[in-house]
């Protein structure tokens, strides 16, 4: 009742102020969260990351590395990357079948990077490969991504 | 929710499950899981090292005296406390114990639940093998999937790609925990459980935790098919038919809003426990598919 009542209260200099102060500091409340979250969000700029594979792998082998698969074929060497196009999750390479396998939710994909079935709606990015014959630091390959 | 530690002792009308369900004090067990949970998780956190989480946890397990129970500890109690502290929430709801309390309290008190979802989630995350790595990554692109706020919601609880174990870990040590706090902070405050009175429970995580070493599986060559979490079984199953946004954000959202709706006077009540009840069927039948793979 005595709710009721106050709802119907004539709004006054001092009810004014002080519901206005309150909305103030309501607002100034969301208003940091905007420099919060462009703090949160500030990412270093990305460099581009080569990574050298020690040996020679015969043509039709391939070489596991974290990040990407480097397959070597009769027309060269090629990348692609591990990273599962549906959710992220690391792809493993299953040799018998010749595909790439995402272990989370099953998406498969070709040698080449091409979406096979599954989930995942994209191809699997390739990366730039160059093979080190007589380097100063031996024989092998240059994975840039 | 623990009000129904003193208010919901109903008159025994024979041992059948609601009763069980109902005068078993969930409440409290789920404060000492939560008590050992912390203690232990603090003996962990001496120990783990977010930049290089892995190889941390490894020898955590493996070259650390005692590493293996105290980890196995912090996950037996984490888990517990997860169980118990649904138990306590399907006892309230049986008991209509959410009745007494005020709407914006009961809102409070349920946004507990998705916090302590993630943080059980992020200590899978940050143990970093097959499992906690995969279901990092699934976890950071289904945040990313939200439209607008998916990028400032994935930089302040995982971005991991970019940052690495940093923002898991330090949500898994104090943010996460602080908005758990914060949700229950008032129905805490009136009830206090001292783990002399759950002695047996103590013991039993205890023994189990020396007996049984928490889970771990290293990212492996031929590892062709990963389970997550058990929590996450369903939603695992779901992702692999509906887009990340629909399966990861909204079905679960679903049910938290059913939970929200709950508080709210009858009809609303009766509809969203029956919504809830059909919500969980799906997820059970999900999880046991998933399982099953």
């Amino acid at each position: 009742m005595a709710d009721a009542e106050r709802k119907w209260e004539p709004l006054t200099r001092r009810i004014f102020l002080a519901g206005s102060w309150s909305w103030l500091r309501w607002a100034a409340g969301i208003l940091l969260l905007y420099p919060f979250f462009r703090f949160l969000g500030y990412r270093t700029p990305k460099q581009l990351r080569t990574v050298k594979v020690d040996k020679i792998v015969p043509v039709g082998g391939f070489f596991l590395e974290h990040d990407f698969v480097l397959f070597i074929g009769q027309g060269g060497p090629w990348a692609v990357s591990r990273k599962c196009t549906h959710l992220g999750c690391r792809l493993n390479f299953q040799e018998k079948e010749g595909i790439l396998l995402c272990p989370c939710h099953h998406s498969r994909f070709n040698k080449e990077g091409i979406r096979l079935s599954g989930p995942a709606k994209k191809n699997l990015p390739r990366f730039q490969v160059a093979t080190v014959r007589d380097g100063k630091d031996g024989k092998g390959y240059l994975v840039t991504f | 929710m623990a009000r129904t530690e003193k208010d919901t002792l109903l008159p025994s009308k024979g041992m059948n499950i609601r009763t069980l369900i109902i005068e078993t004090k969930w409440g409290g067990l789920s404060l000492v899981s939560l008590y050992l949970s912390v203690l232990s998780g603090v003996v962990v956190a001496l120990q783990y090292d977010a930049a290089t989480p892995f190889f941390s946890v490894s020898s955590l397990e493996l070259l650390a005296p005692f590493g293996q129970f105290f980890r196995s500890c912090h996950f037996y109690s984490s888990q517990l406390f997860f169980l118990f502290s649904l138990c306590h929430l399907a006892a309230v709801i049986l008991a209509k114990a959410d009745k007494q309390l005020r709407f914006g309290k009961w809102i409070l008190l349920i946004g507990s639940i998705p916090a302590t979802l993630l943080l059980l989630f992020t200590g899978y995350v940050l143990r970093a093998d097959a499992t906690g790595e995969a279901a990092g990554v699934i976890a950071e692109n289904i945040t990313l999937s939200i439209p607008y706020l998916g990028a400032p919601l994935n930089s302040l609880l995982f971005a991991i790609e970019a940052e690495g174990m940093k923002r898991v870990y330090a949500n898994h040590l104090i943010g996460l925990g602080l908005v758990w706090g914060v949700c229950c902070w008032d129905h805490l405050r009136r009830y206090r459980v001292g783990f002399g009175r759950h002695s047996l429970l103590l013991f039993a995580t205890v023994g189990l935790s020396l007996c049984l070493a928490a889970p771990m599986e290293p990212t492996r060559l031929g590892l062709f098919h990963i389970q997550g979490p058990w929590f996450l079984l369903g939603l695992q199953e779901l992702l692999r038919y509906i887009e990340p946004f629909w399966a990861g954000v909204i079905f679960p959202s679903t049910v938290v809003v059913a939970l929200l709706c709950v508080g709210t006077k009858t009809p609303g009540r009766r509809r969203s426990l029956l919504f809830m009840a059909g919500w969980l069927i799906v997820y059970l039948i999900l999880s046991i598919i998933a399982a099953l793979r």
